[in-house]
């Protein structure tokens, strides 16, 4: 999660899943909120990285 | 084998419609673009064939209320994780092929650097890194037919007829 915010975005989870949002554009990825440690995890890991990458642009001008 | 596509949304994607969508599967992630106006639901799905892992993702789009305009390739970005699980290789070997003429990840991180799939695709069918398979593209464009056609269904005069087009 580190990496995600230091990328600037933002983190919620007030519901059976979290939704990640770019400050900049709005835009949000929703990824479930228990993943089991494994395989499971590295898929939802890579749907954060490449959210992350899409918006690193975004966020620097926070 | 896993299977992993999009689809992409028709109308509102808002949280209650998200709420059943995570009830009913946890290998599904949603994303929004505002600005573009653009959401979709990516899959990471077991199933024996595409087919049938997009099949079951448009029921459970039907289930959630949320309307569909076309199924799509897969994010264009992806770890070695996910390349070696496409290439049926060990992650170690495919970190092995990395430098030299390996495609640059676009995101140099130390520990889960992110590729470009495109280009990882060409570099192993370049060097015959991955036993050819069917066109992942057939099946997705079949399957977006089939939701133009059911979007249009309810304002044809007949259907029968039409649906007979489908067996020459």
């Amino acid at each position: 999660m580190d990496e995600m915010t230091g990328a600037g975005v933002d983190v919620e989870g007030d519901r059976h899943w979290l939704r990640l949002s770019c400050p900049g554009c709005r835009g949000w990825l929703g990824v479930p909120g228990e993943v089991p440690p494994g395989a499971a995890g590295q898929l939802v890991a890579r749907r954060i990285d490449a959210f992350v990458q899409r918006h690193v642009a975004c966020g620097r001008g926070r | 084998m896993l299977r992993q596509f999009r689809l992409t949304v028709a109308g509102a994607l808002d949280d209650e419609r998200a709420d059943v969508l995570f009830d009913r599967a946890g290998d599904l992630c949603v994303e929004v673009v505002p600005a573009d106006g653009l959401a979709w639901v990516a899959f990471d799905r077991v199933a024996p064939t595409l087919v049938d892992a997009v099949v079951s993702g448009v029921r459970d789009l039907d289930a959630a209320g949320v309307g569909i305009a076309a199924a799509v390739a897969d994010d264009p970005l992806v770890t070695l994780e996910v390349i070696a699980a496409r290439a049926g290789r060990p992650v170690d070997v495919v970190r092995g092929w990395t430098g030299g003429g390996f495609p640059a990840p676009v995101r140099d991180h130390p520990r889960r650097p992110v590729y470009h799939w495109p280009d990882v695709s060409a570099w192993l069918d370049r060097h015959r890194a991955v036993p050819a398979a069917g066109d992942p593209a057939v099946t997705l464009e079949a399957v977006t037919l089939a939701l133009r056609l059911r979007a249009l269904a309810p304002r044809l005069e007949r259907m029968p007829p039409i649906r007979s087009l489908l067996y020459p």
